[in-house]
């Protein structure tokens, strides 16, 4: 997923969980564990966040942005939760609204729920099953993003798809208020489905919740804050929620700050400024190139770097020409300089070039380039080292699509710009004659994405839903995620290889039983994949916190970045 | 006696010579020419620079290009060695012309080759669109001046109707005239100052629709390019942006054209013709054109001025000149990310920006005030 547009989401069941190896390396990234114990004399005081626009909708079954999300741990929750922890303790999935883990029978299928008692929505009316069950319709009443993703396993759920209006899951959420319990059905059993319960898209909201995209409006919240306005064009406010105890330090800790104000409308230089002289506590936007040696250097304490699972790729269109000829792609993979990207995006501190489509650190990663200087597909080296332009240029030839007109299309931010203006370079110098065709961020994720728009090649990023191999591979490159003439075909490149897509297939059965396997497995299929270069792998980026002087108790979950509730400005 | 030949000789002078010989003899026109030749003439270089003299491509990103300084090979691209190590900086002016003299861009380019590039591009841009505005309006002010009637009524809506149907629209048109009524009747009613500041007021409100309209057609055609019958325009033709900002100047020649031939077809000796019997285009070419000649040629520096601001404000914006190419405008928008580290990169076109315009409007002042003595004696006064 995009950073901008979608979240950093991940879902990772409890093998999984111990088959990841994130390391938690950056500069100032803290230990993988979890928070200390509440501190009340740290109340108080109000932590000011900024940023250059809202991200739309505060509807949390709707929205599906990092930005928002980053809000939603300590405002919404679900039946389960990530644990608020730093590093990979962040993966840890954790009892939230229901009493524990769920109990899994029926091979799986089956998950029952015990509701914890004594909840209260910010609106004063208490949590109930009710208000459980009204909450997964209204997944498919909203038209929830992930409705048919995340979702659809349960029983019942692909008539609510079919039908959203009158969406009644009857037999997919059962409840029994006396016993309090939930139990949701699935029609196969889901590896993830644990991670796919403890996302906002879950959370439980009030059953008089309107059955449309709230919008503006807030809907009730169950955690330490509600939001109390919000203007899109200004601010976001919220405050306490009066209701609020708290039921579990892991899922749901108290908050420091009596009120989080998310200010919109600055610029990305003026955010730095902002928070350089302490009128704000933190920088929601990438910080500008020409202020990243400022902050490195005069207020090295204030920055946080750490990992991310994500990449920086270059779909090709594997349907249109010249990119519908392998040679041309691998042309492609060759010719990139993928330290000169990096150059781009801010310097080795803050990513590292990769040539594999899993990236560093992540389950089922192997260590191998197939298109650096002295390295073939069949041949790989472990890490890519340099650019091999004769080579690229030499496949071009022989490709027979030399001085064809290629498009790149990119984001109309400065660093997507400047990535863009790169490419052409390289493009125009292994023999094509390209065009750079920034687009507003808006619409570039989705405009990419419709065959319609003839996109040839673009730049873009990907960023983990859940840290398994099948997010990146079998979400990217699989036959199901291409949709010829939609906004949704996350499949960019419009590869659909139907052998690997078995193998890929193969590797998620195995996933539920050895997951060791499973990764080995993905690991060969990373590789397998890359023969046919549907895409251009760049780089790795890292996540780049800039706080104020004044602000303190900064954690970092891997699964939702920096915890907003845990901020000390007292 | 003397006195007596002297003046003779200075009245037996045809308008054109008396106006060229004022022209040469006014410190302004002379001042604003050499800055403007020495501007073309350096932008003409360009190659030469860039090839022989820095040997760099100024459109290819050399991210890993080095220089050397004071005998020592340093990368243009530096990582930050201090605190964090974060960020990557261009390197900045070496003041040295065989490298880097106004140091690099984020892609590792030239700033200086770009420079003169850009400059090509910016003045063959603004000379081409304002040459295109200038004759497109003769032609619509003349016809329009002078035919009268349905055919003046059809291209007076569609020089004005065209835009305000675009731009202003039902609700802009509504918050225009409750705007305009205030500002007239306080404008009419207390004169003197108020009056020329709200004047000065309602120019720029009037300019806005300009750059809104030259913004919404780049954004249309840049992504498909133009096709008219069998000419096609690319979507990154140079082409495009000097057909965009010929087309919406249009309207701010052919006003005034239009009024000056509506008084000219008054005049007597128009009339005199008409009266004869000579046909429409032996009065338009004989009669009413020699006329207007003097406020075209005013006007020329002027929208050459108009033209290129507007191709510099479209390229900052990513929507005149595209990659790899360069202008004055797309130089600044490199620097604006830059500007921290690197102000020169946005500050060197921007200077050069206002050193041509400011010439080539000093410039038009010096013509008119050469074709139209009078005006100069007004202004004096």
């Amino acid at each position: 997923m995009r950073k901008s547009s979608r979240v950093i989401i991940s879902t990772i069941s409890s093998a999984l969980l111990a088959a990841s190896v994130f390391t938690g390396q950056g500069i100032a990234s803290a230990a993988d564990t979890g928070l200390a114990p509440y501190d009340a004399s740290h109340a108080g005081g109000t932590v000011t966040l900024v940023a250059a626009a809202a991200a739309g909708t505060l509807d949390p079954k709707v929205n599906y942005t990092g930005q928002y999300w980053e809000l939603y741990q300590a405002t919404y929750d679900g039946l389960l939760g990530f644990k608020y922890g730093d590093g990979k303790a962040s993966f840890q999935i954790v009892p939230d609204l229901a009493t524990a883990l769920p109990v899994m029978s029926n091979g799986g299928k089956t998950l029952t729920f015990t509701l914890r008692s004594g909840i209260k929505f910010s609106n004063g009316s208490p949590v109930t099953v009710a208000d459980v069950k009204a909450s997964f319709e209204r997944i498919f009443k909203v038209n929830s993003p992930t409705a048919g993703s995340f979702y659809n396993g349960i029983v019942g759920a692909d008539t609510c798809i079919k039908t959203p209006a009158t969406c009644k899951l009857d037999k997919g959420v059962v409840v029994d208020p006396k016993k309090n319990t939930i139990v949701i059905n699935l029609v196969a059993p889901d590896e993830t489905i644990t991670s796919k319960l403890a996302v906002p898209h879950a959370a439980i909201n009030p059953a008089s919740a309107p059955v449309k995209d709230a919008g503006t409006t807030p809907i009730p919240t169950t955690g330490p804050y509600m939001f109390k306005s919000y203007d899109p064009n200004k601010l976001l406010v919220m405050v306490r929620n009066p209701y609020f105890k708290e039921w579990s330090h892991d899922a749901q800790p108290q908050g420091y700050p009596d009120e989080i104000d998310y200010k919109f409308g600055i610029t990305p230089t003026a955010q730095v400024t902002a928070v350089e002289n302490n009128q704000a506590n933190w920088v929601y936007d990438p910080i500008p190139a020409d202020r990243l040696n400022e902050i490195g250097t005069k207020y090295a304490s204030q920055v946080h770097v750490n990992p991310l699972t994500a990449m920086w790729y270059l779909p090709m269109n594997t349907n249109l020409a010249p990119f519908n000829n392998v040679k041309a792609r691998q042309a492609v993979n060759y010719a990139i300089d993928r330290a000169a990207m990096v150059k781009i995006f801010g310097g080795s501190q803050l990513a590292a070039p990769v040539c594999s489509f899993l990236p560093p650190n992540f389950p089922g990663h192997v260590d191998y380039c197939g298109y650096t200087k002295g390295a073939t597909p069949d041949k790989p080296a472990t890490t890519w080292t340099a650019p091999d332009l004769a080579l690229a240029k030499s496949l071009v030839k022989q490709s027979g699509t030399a001085g064809q007109a290629v498009g790149i299309v990119v984001s109309d931010d400065d660093v997507n710009k400047q990535m863009g203006v790169y490419l052409q370079s390289v493009l125009n110098s292994i023999g094509y004659k390209a065009t750079v065709k920034p687009i507003s961020g808006n619409i570039q994720f989705t405009y990419i994405q419709n065959t319609k728009n003839k996109v040839q090649i673009s730049v873009t990023q990907w960023y983990q839903d859940y840290p398994a191999a099948s997010d990146f591979l079998n979400v990217l490159l699989g036959c199901s995620s291409f949709t010829p003439n939609s906004d949704s075909s996350i499949n960019m490149a419009g590869y659909c290889n139907k052998s690997f897509d078995a193998q890929m297939q193969k590797a998620m059965s195995l996933g539920l039983t050895n997951p060791t396997a499973a990764n080995a497995l993905w690991g060969q299929l990373d590789q397998q994949v890359m023969k046919d270069a549907p895409v251009a792998v760049a780089f790795t980026p890292k996540q780049l916190d800039f706080i104020s002087s004044g602000t303190k108790n900064y954690h970092f979950s891997l699964q939702y970045k920096m915890f907003v509730s845990q901020l000390q400005v007292k | 006696m003397a006195i007596k030949e002297s003046s003779e000789a200075i009245f037996s002078e045809s308008p054109g010579k008396i106006a060229l010989r004022n022209l040469r003899r006014d410190k302004r026109a002379i001042f604003s020419l050499a800055i403007l030749g020495f501007i073309v003439a350096i932008s003409l270089l360009a190659p030469i620079y860039s090839h022989f003299i820095a040997h760099t491509n100024p459109f290819n990103s050399t991210l890993d290009a080095t220089t050397t300084i004071g005998g020592k090979v340093v990368p243009v691209l530096q990582p930050s060695t201090t605190g964090l190590g974060l960020g990557v900086t261009p390197i900045g002016p070496t003041w040295n012309l065989r490298g880097y003299f106004l140091g690099a861009d984020g892609q590792g380019r030239d700033v200086l080759a770009r420079l003169l590039y850009g400059g090509r591009n910016t003045l063959l841009i603004g000379v081409s669109a304002g040459i295109i505005c200038i004759v497109l309006a003769l032609l619509i002010g003349v016809i329009a001046g002078y035919r009268k009637g349905w055919i003046d009524a059809v291209i007076s809506r569609l020089l004005y109707g065209g835009r305000n149907t675009l731009l202003i629209g039902v609700s802009a048109g509504i918050i225009c005239i409750v705007l305009a009524l205030l500002i007239g009747v306080i404008a009419g009613y207390r004169k003197g100052w108020i009056d020329a500041v709200l004047s000065r007021l309602l120019d720029v409100i009037w300019a806005f629709p300009v750059y809104l309209l030259a913004i919404s057609l780049s954004v249309v055609l840049l992504t498909s390019g133009l096709t008219i019958g069998f000419i096609h325009l690319g979507p990154g033709s140079f082409a495009l942006p000097i057909f965009i900002i010929g087309i919406v100047y249009i309207p701010y020649v052919a006003r005034p054209i239009r009024a000056q031939v509506l008084a000219l077809r008054e005049r007597e000796f128009v009339r005199a013709a008409v009266g004869s019997g000579a046909k429409d285009s032996t009065i338009i070419f004989r009669e009413i054109l020699p006329n207007i000649v003097p406020s075209v040629l005013v006007f020329i520096p002027i929208i050459v001025a108009l033209c290129m601001l507007t191709e510099s404000a479209l390229s900052f914006l990513s929507i005149g000149v595209q990659p790899p190419q360069a202008s004055w405008g797309t130089i600044i928008n490199d620097g604006l990310g830059l500007l921290y580290t690197r102000p020169m990169v946005g500050i060197a076109p921007g200077l050069l920006i206002v050193l041509t315009a400011a010439s080539l409007n000093l410039y038009g002042d010096a013509v008119r005030d050469a074709l139209d003595p009078k005006t100069r004696a007004r202004g004096d006064a």
